[in-house]
């Protein structure tokens, strides 16, 4: 008797497991695929017809289609849901325009609007810009975010496009000071392209973190006292000719959308 | 059992994953998720011959595992997991009483929602799917319980002679 039940218990247990791999062993399904094929036509088939069945049987007890009905309020509500994003986008942009024509305005200078197109992960310190020589872009010209920060140099010009070098890139040097401090001055650069650093600051300017940069001498494109960052901290080696420090942005460059340039002071 | 029954409950056992992808265009959704492979279990108890029943109940199982792509097997987990149950509550409830039933098949459907739930959960766990929510929509456990209960009593309306006395 107990070696019928072992038996029993042996034969079950094999059955089982075969049935386990089976369904985890995928090449053992090959034979199961004609019939696989199968259920998948039949499956779909019946879906369809299951589908129309349930309209007809809404459409009989509640009189019009409400599946249709429901998939027509779907499809309204994603049109309004793209629309209402639309609207968040454009609303955003016309207060950024705003506010490049009120610094336009307020600083005398002149400026074109122009769309940031491009952001190259490979070049993560350039910007596209869709505005070019035709415009009246120039090379060297300074580019203002719609807060009035600058945000870079052009360094390429084209037709209809353009690229800024960002105060990040390794290339840009700017001439800055230090906001309401005239012997503090210096020169902008990247220190290799990683962070902000201000170089060639005269040993007996009084500066500390804190203090606000602006660009310094007026170039024909570059005007003065745009605001560039903020002093993060002072280096002031006693066997060294100058002073050095590191500063911090004040925008984002990737979050830029719009951005203003300079085409005449 | 007739000839003509083996292959009805062959077709059945081919068609039940394809029933269960063809509920939701079916019902309201508060009961989508609702299975027909409770009912499957209880029809195959029902009207096979003893040897019979757990073979086909778990040959079912894997074929749905298969069909509707189930990670970890939680169709074959939760059937073998009411089978035994199914199984010993046979063996030491002698009486046949409509409670009696009724209590059965309840453990057994618990033991099939733990089983399933089990292995869905398992799944998740390891990263595999995220379907355990869809388990616990209550419309869908009370219908399917519901489902095989109306199914067991109509059973019983037809076989008055097979519950009548204690058979074991």
């Amino acid at each position: 008797m107990a070696k019928t039940n072992w038996r029993r218990l042996a034969v079950w247990s094999a059955f089982i497991a075969l049935l386990l791999l089976i369904e985890f062993v995928p090449l053992l399904q090959r034979p199961l695929a004609p019939f696989m094929r199968a259920s998948a036509y039949l499956e779909g088939g019946l879906y369809r017809v299951t589908n129309s069945a349930r309209q007809r049987i809404e459409r009989l007890i509640i009189g019009h289609d409400t599946s249709s009905r429901i998939v027509e309020l779907e499809s309204r509500l994603s049109l309004l849901t793209l629309h209402q994003a639309r609207l968040v986008s454009l609303e955003e942009e016309n207060q950024n325009l705003r506010r490049l024509l009120d610094f336009q305005e307020s600083r005398g200078l002149s400026t074109i609007a122009a769309r940031v197109i491009g952001k190259d992960p490979r070049a993560p310190a350039e910007l596209r810009l869709a505005a070019g020589s035709r415009s009246g872009v120039r090379s060297g010209a300074a580019v203002i975010s719609p807060n009035g920060a600058l945000v870079g140099i052009v360094a390429e010009v084209g037709q209809e496009t353009s690229v800024v070098r960002l105060l990040g890139h390794r290339l840009t040097q700017v001439p800055v000071r230090v906001l309401d401090k005239p012997q503090a001055f210096g020169l902008l650069e990247s220190s290799g392209g990683l962070s902000l650093r201000l170089t060639q600051i005269p040993k007996n300017a009084d500066i500390k973190p804190g203090d606000i940069i602006v660009t310094g001498f007026a170039s024909e494109v570059v005007p003065a006292n745009l605001t560039v960052g903020a002093i993060l901290s002072v280096e002031n080696d006693p066997q060294g000719l100058w002073q050095e420090a590191t500063m911090a942005p004040l925008i984002e460059p990737a979050a830029l959308d719009l951005v203003a340039i300079v085409i005449a002071l | 059992m007739t000839k003509h029954w083996t292959i009805f409950l062959i077709i059945l056992l081919f068609m039940e994953p394809m029933a269960d992808t063809v509920m939701p265009a079916l019902l309201p959704e508060i009961l989508r998720g609702t299975s027909l492979f409770p009912a499957f279990v209880i029809i195959m108890f029902l009207f096979l011959p003893q040897p019979w029943i757990p073979i086909v109940i778990m040959v079912g199982a894997m074929w749905r595992d298969i069909i509707l792509l189930a990670h970890l097997a939680p169709t074959f987990l939760g059937a073998g997991l009411a089978l035994v149950i199914l199984v010993l509550l046979k063996q030491f409830l002698t009486n046949r009483s409509l409670m009696t039933d009724g209590l059965t098949v309840l453990l057994a459907y618990g033991g099939y929602v733990l089983g399933e739930a089990l292995s869905l959960w398992l799944a998740k766990l390891l990263g595999l799917s995220d379907e355990p929510q869809r388990l616990f929509m209550v419309g869908a456990l009370a219908a399917n319980f519901v489902f095989i209960i109306v199914f067991i009593l109509i059973w019983r309306l037809y076989h008055p002679d097979e519950v009548s006395h204690n058979f074991y």
